[in-house]
């Protein structure tokens, strides 16, 4: 069962069904491959017994509706050249104008004007909500499966026509820019397309009565298209306007058409399986098949979707689903966010948890630490021993005398001899030091002595004056090795008569010098 | 599907987008909250560990510096543990009998006011207060205003510094001196003038009973 689930997951099914005024084609695709295909006649519940109970047995497969009837309006239109923005709304005001609300309406565009004004060329096409269009709508509103979008058959058609020129370019390619595709429809009848430059230009549709006699539904298409070629060759106004023809038949009309009463050159014709072999759509048609309806919505299936018609009801559908998707989008992505953001959050918190523990556990070991270490300081508190750390420094600074006069004079006396007589001391220290905030300029505190004495001659001799000064000067460089010393010299010159008198020197020592 | 149905069900599948986006803000707003309170916590522990870790650095440095600083501490007189900065009034005592045992003689005395001082003369607990003193004082010989100075730092209370001394000699020992000695009349033949730094510790810390160990973590 559970595997059966599963394998439904994997596969992609679609409904295609084609409306026309002869009834419904109801094809199941799955995986783009044609699964089933049901015709019914009509809308009637009979009619769509079978139809029902395919549809209900795959409620969750979309539906795409291909509408194929007679009553299909082509009406070229040309947009004045506003920005391609403005366009659309342009469109619908132009379009609420021509169509009626209840019918289906949407436009085509065929590409710009190269000349005059550049005007924006489209064609507005319209289907009316009518039967048997309106009563295959109220037949597909019962069931659950959502609604892919309601498409125009002959625009599919225009789509295969330019595929065929597409993949028959190298083979043998479509000559002329004006071309015919022409398919035969179980559902509609006779169904021609005609494209100019790739571009859809009007559709026409032909019941055929006489559906089982080949030569007369061959005479039928050759009146037909001598018709069509002759209203392109009016629209152009151009009599020699040559046509390219793409028909898809059974083989047995295809060999009743008289190809030389068409006058047209380039005629290609494939029956429907050959076209559906050539476009590489498989299993779309079976080679016995007479018409081309399964090959469309196949073709629909397998390849890009046309552009969607809409009424106002279809459209306000439209509108209404893409909300139903937009909801489910948004409920998975923001569950998806949450759910990873709630996974990246828990992460984040557990690892923020685990460093605040860690920090913790710091702290904890840093308390035993304070505890054991503050022990050491034998019973006071932190507080008083920084206070009696920092008094301890204060103290220490404070009570260094290194450079007191008294040190100098201890220095100064052992040198000084008998015969000097000291008369004037003057010492200064110059501490670097100031008053005042900010940071002051490191320097060493320098002392200045200045000292005036008298030496005296003592009746020694003038002789021993001379050698007492020298050894004087001697003793005292010795004594402030550190410090600069300079002196007075003695008198130039000595009388005799001076031999009793006193000599005055002054010394001057200044220092420590740096070394 | 019908319209009807679709609509119902885009109403059910909205509202639980609708709640799924509300829970979602909720969640997250509520998950931000917790984040950044849990991230704040986390700055503050840190903090608090970085502010631990300073001052067990400062209790492990004060443990080292605290070993010699306590035998000073105890080795300081009461005096200098008061730490309530220069003690003008008691100075005055000081030197009165200071005059009177080295026989000093025309004394003069200026004191600056007390004035704090900076860079390593302060702390977070105490202050270095310092005033200038000029002293100019007259005595019988250089031995005795030496005398004089050698004793004057270690009666004063705080810390002097010397940083000015002038001595200077104008009479000598006569008989006339002598004489006035033996009358009792000061006798000033050396002249002194002294300059110095008197300084002493004054306590900035509050008042506040200091905390026990754990505590001041």
């Amino acid at each position: 069962m559970l595997l059966y689930r599963l394998k439904q997951l994997a596969t992609s099914l679609h409904f295609v069904i084609n409306i026309g005024d002869e009834g419904a084609i109801l094809t199941l695709f799955q995986n783009k491959k044609l699964a089933k295909r049901l015709y019914a006649a009509t809308a009637n519940d009979y009619d769509v017994k079978q139809f029902r109970k395919l549809i209900e047995l795959h409620p969750k497969a979309s539906i795409s509706v291909l509408i194929d009837n007679t009553d299909q309006s082509y009406l070229r239109q040309k947009i004045p050249p506003v920005n391609r923005v403005f366009l659309p709304r342009l469109i619908r005001k132009r379009m609420r104008r021509d169509v009626e609300p209840e019918d289906f309406a949407g436009a085509i565009r065929l590409g710009r004007s190269k000349q005059g004004r550049k005007d924006w060329n489209y064609v507005f096409v319209s289907v009316p909500h009518r039967p048997p269009v309106s009563e295959w709508m109220a037949f597909l509103d019962e069931f659950e499966n959502p609604i892919h979008g309601y498409f125009l058959l002959p625009v599919e058609l225009a789509n295969i026509c330019n595929h065929y020129v597409k993949t028959t370019k190298k083979q043998r390619p479509v000559q002329h820019h004006w071309k015919l595709m022409v398919v035969h429809n179980k559902i509609s009848g006779l169904r021609q397309v005609v494209l100019d430059k790739n571009k859809i230009i009007f559709t026409r549709v032909t019941n055929t009565t006489q559906e089982d006699i080949p030569e007369v539904v061959a005479g039928e298409i050759e009146h037909e298209l001598i018709n069509t070629i002759d209203y392109i060759k009016r629209i152009t106004g151009d009599d020699h306007t040559e046509v390219s023809i793409v028909m898809s038949l059974e083989s047995s009309i295809m060999h009743h058409i008289n190809l030389p009463r068409l006058q047209c050159k380039d005629i290609h014709m494939l029956t429907p399986y050959q076209m559906a072999e050539h476009l590489k759509i498989e299993n779309a048609c079976k080679e016995t098949d007479k018409f081309c309806d399964t090959l469309v919505a196949a073709h629909f299936a397998h390849y890009a979707h046309s552009d969607k018609i809409h009424t106002k009801k279809t459209q306000r559908f439209n509108q209404l689903l893409f909300a139903h998707k937009a909801a489910l989008l948004t409920t998975i992505i923001t569950t998806v966010y949450l759910v990873l953001h709630v996974i990246y959050n828990s992460l984040s918190m557990y690892t923020l948890h685990e460093d605040i523990n860690y920090t913790q556990q710091q702290q904890e070991q840093i308390t035993a630490t304070w505890q054991s270490e503050s022990k050491a300081l034998g019973g006071y508190d932190i507080g008083t021993a920084t206070q009696i750390n920092n008094i301890a420094n204060v103290y220490r600074i404070l009570s260094s005398n290194a450079f007191s006069p008294l040190n100098s004079i201890a220095q100064l006396i052992p040198v000084l001899s008998q015969n000097m007589k000291v008369n004037h001391i003057y010492w200064t220290l110059t501490d670097p030091v100031k008053k005042g905030r900010g940071k002051q300029k490191k320097a060493e505190p320098m002392v200045n002595l200045t000292i005036e004495l008298t030496l005296f001659n003592n009746e020694s001799g003038i002789q021993n004056i001379f050698s007492n000064f020298d050894q004087f000067i001697v003793e005292l460089e010795s004594s402030f090795k550190e410090y600069t010393v300079k002196y007075s010299q003695l008198p130039s010159t000595f009388t005799f008569n001076d031999e009793n008198k006193s000599i005055p020197i002054k010394i001057n020592i200044t220092g420590p010098n740096t070394p | 599907m019908n319209y009807d149905t679709l609509k119902k069900q885009t109403q059910i599948r909205g509202a639980i987008a609708l709640v799924a986006v509300i829970l979602t803000v909720g969640v997250s707003v509520y998950i931000s909250h917790m984040q950044s309170t849990t991230q704040t916590r986390l700055y503050r522990e840190r903090n608090q560990t970085i502010q631990q870790q300073t001052k067990l650095q400062r209790l492990l440095q004060q443990k080292k510096e605290f070993a010699e600083s306590i035998k000073l501490w105890k080795q300081l007189s009461g005096d200098s543990k008061s730490l309530s900065g220069l003690k003008i009034d008691e100075s005055k005592d000081v030197l009165r009998r200071l005059e009177n045992t080295y026989k000093l003689s025309n004394t003069s005395i200026i004191i600056t006011p007390p004035e704090e001082l900076y860079d390593i003369y302060k702390n977070d607990t105490t202050v270095v207060v310092s005033s200038k003193v000029t002293y100019a004082f007259e005595t019988i010989t250089d031995e005795i205003a030496f005398a004089f100075i050698n004793e004057l730092p270690k009666k004063l209370p705080g810390y002097i510094k010397i940083v000015s001394l002038k001595m200077e000699r104008h009479g000598e020992l006569n008989n006339d001196t002598i004489t006035q000695l033996y009358e009792g009349t000061p006798v000033g033949l050396v002249r002194t003038h002294l300059v110095f730094h008197w300084r002493d510790i004054k306590n900035i810390a509050e008042e506040a009973e200091l905390t026990n160990d754990t505590d001041a973590l």
